[in-house]
């Protein structure tokens, strides 16, 4: 068990050192995340199953601007471990890893927190010229301040495993409802968010082309996806037309004011 | 490839290239006070250092550093647009002295949001679901490919991206910005982008929202399910609604983690009296 808790908080730590390293926050997303359980725990048909159904179930939670809805990763690191380990089926792991997340989330914004206090010390760096300390301290803080998300993932296996097993098999049925409802509900949270990011009044006729499509026609998100850029192109050149014929007016008006000559070509 | 290094000394690919290579680390500081102005001055540390070599120029070397960690803030796929152009700005406060150098905080500032609009809209809306839609169904099957075509499809754009737009914005520097802003570019690839983001968000409530209620009451004879009824009209019309709602709410500045609370508590409390 001390093996199995620790290759899962290795998991979590990767995931997120990898994501914090390379700028890249795919690392984090489920369908990686998953997998990465899979082979480190042994196991990497059941760690993608995992990962592939809640990345399904947090295709909508995304963490921009530093607002998260839920913390996946962690969710996701528990769920595909506690079902590696313990046999779990994924809807059996998901009724825990759900409410996990938002554990997750609450660590992560302790470590956020901590993080924002080192800003000082970084700026001290940079005052007396030692860069080289300056990125070194940099790329270490990540790479400490993550072992706190680890270490609670790694004592919530190895310590909660018994505490876990009577928990999944007492759960009264109306939770596990209710925590499937929870799931269905969260990602508009994530829509939220993501809306308040990009939302524009004029374009929100979109957002509701988007949904007309998806939920009438048995399509692919692909097959939306490349809807949506030809709309985008095509209202991008008409965009740019329609400002170059402004600008031709604004300067054509222009001239009109300052030389009459010019009147009898405008009137063609 | 040789009309994107066009125009730079040797010594200057290298250093442009630098850029590129260390703007991967740009996230890995993240915090709510600076975001990511220490990422922007470890990203612009070896080309600063470039600019102000040796002892003597100790002080102006430090006031660069202390320009760049200020703040910043972009969607980190596409944060060379930010640093090259930041760079050249830095080289410009080196070699033109009636340059203020308090303009590449302010282009800083100015660039930020748009930048990440359409980087949002772009990279973690668009991109991100296409590449989860065609990995998905392989982890599904248990399959490591699921992880590996996710990724790989992800960062092919990613890395072709950040690549072109580190030589593109440092080249074009600072007047760039002001000349996509007075020939209509920003604005029209904002829209565009904002489109593309607004489909799949719509998209992805479709697929992923949803208000399980399964209260059902009789008429007549037959019982009819309340939700088989909004769906008979649109399906996920629930969805649709609670989206905008909690939308409704983030923008009048409700925290969202009191909305993820409350719909906790809604779902168990449902739950418990048997609407869902």
């Amino acid at each position: 068990m001390f093996l199995n808790a620790f290759l899962a908080a290795l998991t979590l730590y990767l995931s997120e050192l990898g994501s914090s390293w390379t700028g890249n926050q795919m690392l984090k997303r489920p369908i990686v995340v998953g997998t990465l359980a899979g082979i480190l725990l042994g196991d990497i048909t059941t760690g993608a199953i995992v990962g592939g159904q809640l990345e399904l179930l947090y295709l909508g939670i995304v963490n921009v601007g530093g607002v998260e809805a839920t913390d996946a990763c962690f969710s996701t690191a528990f769920a595909a471990a506690i079902c590696i380990i313990f046999n779990y089926s994924w809807e059996q792991a998901l009724v825990i890893a759900v409410p996990i997340g938002y554990l997750g989330l609450f660590i992560s914004n302790v470590r956020l927190f901590i993080n924002s206090l080192l800003v000082p010390a970084l700026d001290k760096l940079i005052a007396k010229d030692k860069m080289k300390q300056f990125s070194f301290a940099y790329l270490a803080t990540p790479a400490i301040l993550l072992l706190i998300p680890a270490t609670a993932l790694f004592l919530g296996i190895y310590i909660g495993a018994d505490l876990l097993e009577t928990v999944i098999a007492n759960l009264p049925p109306f939770l596990s409802t209710g925590m499937a409802a929870a799931g269905k509900m969260l990602p508009a949270v994530g829509m939220g968010i993501l809306l308040n990011y990009i939302w524009d009044d004029k374009l929100s006729i979109y957002l509701l082309f988007g949904f007309a499509v998806s939920a009438f026609l048995d399509v692919t998100n692909i097959f939306i996806a490349i809807l949506a850029l030809f709309l985008a192109y095509l209202d991008m050149t008409r965009f740019m037309d329609r400002k170059k014929n402004d600008d031709i007016i604004q300067s054509a008006s222009n001239e009109t004011n300052n030389n009459h000559e010019v009147e009898g070509f405008l009137n063609d | 490839m040789t009309k994107l290094t066009e125009g730079l000394s040797k010594e200057e690919i290298k250093q442009v290239r630098t850029i590129f290579f260390r703007t991967f680390n740009v996230a890995a500081c993240y915090n709510h006070v600076r975001q990511f102005g220490h990422g922007c001055a470890h990203t612009l540390r070896k080309y600063i250092e470039w600019l102000y070599p040796g002892e003597e120029n100790k002080e102006k070397r430090i006031e660069a550093m202390q320009r760049e960690s200020v703040l910043y803030n972009i969607t980190p796929f596409i944060s060379t647009l930010g640093t090259g152009l930041f760079a050249s700005m830095e080289k410009e406060v080196k070699e033109n002295p009636d340059f203020d150098p308090s303009t590449i905080n302010s282009i800083k500032v100015s660039i930020m949001g748009p930048a990440s609009g359409i980087g949002d809209s772009l990279f973690w809306v668009t991109l991100r679901v296409m590449c989860a839609s065609i990995a998905i169904p392989f982890a599904l099957k248990g399959s490591i490919l699921g992880a590996i075509i996710f990724m790989g499809s992800f960062d092919l754009v990613h890395f072709f991206c950040k690549y072109y737009l580190t030589f593109i914005s440092y080249k074009a520097g600072s007047s760039f910005i002001a000349k996509a802003f007075k020939n209509g570019l920003l604005p029209a690839i904002t829209r565009a982008a904002t489109i593309m983001g607004l489909v799949m968000v719509g998209c992805m409530i479709s697929s992923t929202v949803d208000v399980p209620f399964s209260l059902a009451f009789s008429a007549g004879d037959t019982e009819v399910a309340l939700v088989s009824i909004f769906n008979d009209i649109i399906p996920g019309l629930l969805g649709l609604l609670l989206s905008l709602g909690v939308f409704k709410m983030i923008r009048k500045k409700v925290n969202p983690n009191l909305i993820i609370v409350f719909l906790f508590v809604f779902a168990l409390a449902g739950a418990a009296i048997g609407i869902f």
